[in-house]
């Protein structure tokens, strides 16, 4: 028996089903949250939060992200490798479950502090990606991102 | 438009599975499931113009040209598939044995084995991919390859 409000726990759809205006609010603040206020991270991220990263591309190690103090950290110290970095949405949020996806273009003139491979001073960038981030109750637990230079 | 797959997880992980197997060398299956005319966007650096693939046989040809440079190639769904709509979205894991050929700029001996993540995003049109969006890891995938791009 399956209470109102309970899920059937399955592979990909664990969780309560997110609505698209919940996935809509929770996508804005996480776009405010990288470009204008890292503090944003205390209304959406969750407790229990897991961060899924690039081997290669990643500046921190994503296991000692953990919640929203730490998000914020992170979010701060990143933007502060670029020059005006700024994210958008190409397209998204798309809903499905407890999860919502959006590809992402971020654009930015590099510092030489990221320790990529094309990361010279003063170089223009425009990177591409995809954020899926799992909800519950809310707020943010799960983030899988990767991405490329466009 | 046709959104033959919303609500349908089964049918959703079935379309996905055939899409990875032609990803996985059944190229034949193009013709089953690549729309007519495609349109795709990717990254930039180290992928073809994306006007160059337009159609099953130019996508067929496009995974061949890539698959060649490796002497063992797989790509796993290792989250979703997602639906929303017409739109089928899968993050994938990519495990191969890389033995020269593409990218050219590589200094790895052949016989690296690499592994790396991306997402694919699908529009469907009447069953077929009509669009294609794809982004990946791609400092993951040149950092093993020690492709390091000016």
């Amino acid at each position: 028996m399956v209470a109102v409000g309970e899920s059937v726990a399955t592979p990909d759809t664990a969780g309560a089903v997110l609505t698209r205006a919940e996935a809509d609010r929770l996508w804005t603040q996480w776009l405010r949250m990288w470009n204008e206020d890292p503090r944003i991270a205390h209304e959406i991220i969750g407790t229990g939060y897991v961060v899924h990263l690039p081997t290669a591309g990643a500046t921190i190690d994503p296991s000692t992200i953990r919640g929203a103090e730490d998000m914020a950290g992170w979010v701060s110290g990143f933007t502060g490798k670029f020059d005006n970095l700024r994210y958008h949405t190409d397209f998204g949020p798309l809903v499905d479950g407890d999860k919502l996806v959006v590809r992402w273009i971020g654009t930015a003139t590099y510092l030489g502090r990221t320790g990529w491979p094309r990361d010279v001073a003063g170089r223009p960038v425009t990177m591409v990606g995809v954020d899926i981030l799992r909800v519950a109750g809310g707020r943010i637990v799960e983030c899988w991102t990767q991405g490329a230079e466009a | 438009m046709t959104a033959v797959l919303a609500g349908s997880r089964v049918e959703a992980s079935r379309f996905i599975d055939r899409w990875l197997s032609m990803w996985n060398g059944d190229l034949a299956l193009a013709w089953e499931i690549i729309a007519p005319e495609l349109t795709i966007h990717l990254p930039q650096v180290g992928m073809p113009p994306e006007s160059t693939v337009h159609d099953p046989q130019s996508m067929a040809g496009w995974i061949g040209l890539f698959r060649s440079s490796y002497s063992s190639a797989t790509f796993t769904c290792e989250l979703g598939p997602f639906v929303d709509g017409e739109h089928l979205i899968s993050r994938f894991r990519f495990t191969g044995v890389w033995i020269g050929g593409r990218p050219a700029i590589a200094t790895a001996p052949p016989g690296t084995e690499v592994n790396f993540a991306g997402v694919d995003i699908l529009r469907l049109e009447r069953g077929r991919v009509a669009e294609y969006w794809l982004t990946d890891d791609q400092l993951d995938l040149y950092g093993q390859l020690g492709a390091v791009r000016d």
